[in-house]
């Protein structure tokens, strides 16, 4: 929790510097890759993460890897956070920015779940509801959940819209509780 | 009883000196020769001498014999008045005794009845109040055993609901799966496109 809230503060700072340099797109995307990486990689995580591994070795091999690829603004940033031994928020500042950047931008962020890979078509046509119907432009993140048997769910702000076979039978499940309980 | 002869009639000196004088009267005519015989001899002076004599000698005999005999039978008398007197007291007080002792007694019977009495008044009253809170706890017992019966009751049939919604649920769920094509889910998305609702 204190990690988050310090991730909060460094990913407004940069979200910050890179609106006034006009590379919030830039700098988001280095974020993210920056983030794959350490999903993706392992080693480069336990690397990171590692408490037996010097502050200098760290930005040192940080700036090799980086090197030209990212921002200047994104280069100081993971080497200003290696500096302060916040390696761990490294893992969370991309998902901050990108908050703090749909926030700006008015964006609405939803997550589509669905029992089965949807097609382009049923994709397009929930995107465009929901943005419609939000006035808002919207920024879609599929995932497949085969646990939900059938249907889809859609989550956005605080809202779920739940047409899944698993929420209807969910929700059928409290209903009998909630009539078992006044029977009692 | 007590009194004596001398404090009453002639002084005995009196009674002394006159038979004296009786007496020496007596020996004169004894000396006289004044003698009766006819039908029977009497001498005057013996006579009247005798009778000087007694009179002088009744007040000594009186002094010396009478008087210690009176005394001796008054105190004797006395004492036997003083005995039936304390005896008499003893038997008043004997009486009065008894007779305390028979109150005494018949206070003491009444009170101890009167104890007893209300020993048993106070057992019978313990013996209704303890057997009227028995009452009330056995009451009061039954009640709570009921009602956590019917808890109880309430609470297994409670679960036994929720367990076999539950299993009726999994089943469902299992059987919709299986059931569940893939022709059937793009039903099911296309019916939920078309009737999504948005909430703002």
């Amino acid at each position: 929790m204190a990690g988050d809230r310090v991730a909060k503060r460094y990913a407004q700072a940069v979200f910050e510097a890179a609106k006034n340099a006009k590379s919030v797109d830039v700098v988001g995307a280095d974020l993210a890759g920056i983030q794959s990486a350490l999903t993706d990689n392992g080693d480069l995580r336990a690397f990171l993460l590692s408490p037996n591994r010097g502050r200098d070795e760290k930005i040192s091999l940080f700036e090799k890897a980086l090197g030209e690829k990212v921002t200047a603004l994104t280069s100081n940033l993971v080497k200003l956070m290696l500096e302060k031994r916040r390696e761990e928020e490294l893992l969370t500042i991309s998902d901050e920015f990108t908050t703090l950047r749909r926030a700006d931008e008015g964006i609405v962020h939803i997550i589509v779940t669905s029992a089965i890979e949807l097609t382009d078509s049923e994709k397009k046509q929930i995107v465009e509801k929901v943005s419609a119907k939000l006035g808002r432009k919207s920024e879609p993140e599929f995932a497949v959940d085969p646990t939900l048997v059938g249907g889809v769910k859609v989550a956005y702000d605080n809202f779920v819209i739940d047409g899944s076979v698993k929420g209807s039978l969910k929700r059928i499940r409290e209903s009998l509780r909630q009539d078992n309980l006044k029977q009692a | 009883m007590a009194e004596h002869t001398q404090s009453k009639g002639i002084p005995a000196i009196v009674k002394i000196v006159g038979g004296l004088v009786i007496a020496v009267l007596g020996v004169v005519a004894n000396n006289a020769n004044l003698t009766v015989h006819q039908p029977i001899t009497i001498e005057f002076g013996k006579t009247i001498g005798s009778i000087g004599v007694f009179i002088a000698l009744f007040p000594v005999i009186e002094s010396f014999f009478v008087k210690p005999l009176t005394a001796a039978i008054d105190e004797r008398n006395t004492n036997l008045e003083t005995t039936f007197s304390e005896v008499e007291t003893l038997r008043n007080e004997m009486t009065t005794m008894k007779g305390d002792y028979e109150k005494r007694i018949a206070s003491t019977e009444a009170e101890a009845r009167e104890k007893i009495n209300a020993q048993i008044k106070e057992a019978q009253s313990l013996r209704q109040s303890l057997m009227a809170e028995a009452a009330a706890k056995s009451d009061a017992l039954v009640k709570q055993a009921q009602e956590e019966i019917a808890s109880e009751k309430a609470k297994v049939l409670g679960e036994l609901r929720t367990h076999v919604t539950d299993l009726s649920l999994t089943a469902a769920e299992k059987v919709v799966g299986a059931n569940m094509d893939t022709a059937a889910n793009r039903k099911l998305i296309a019916d939920f496109i078309a009737d999504l609702e948005v909430k703002a």
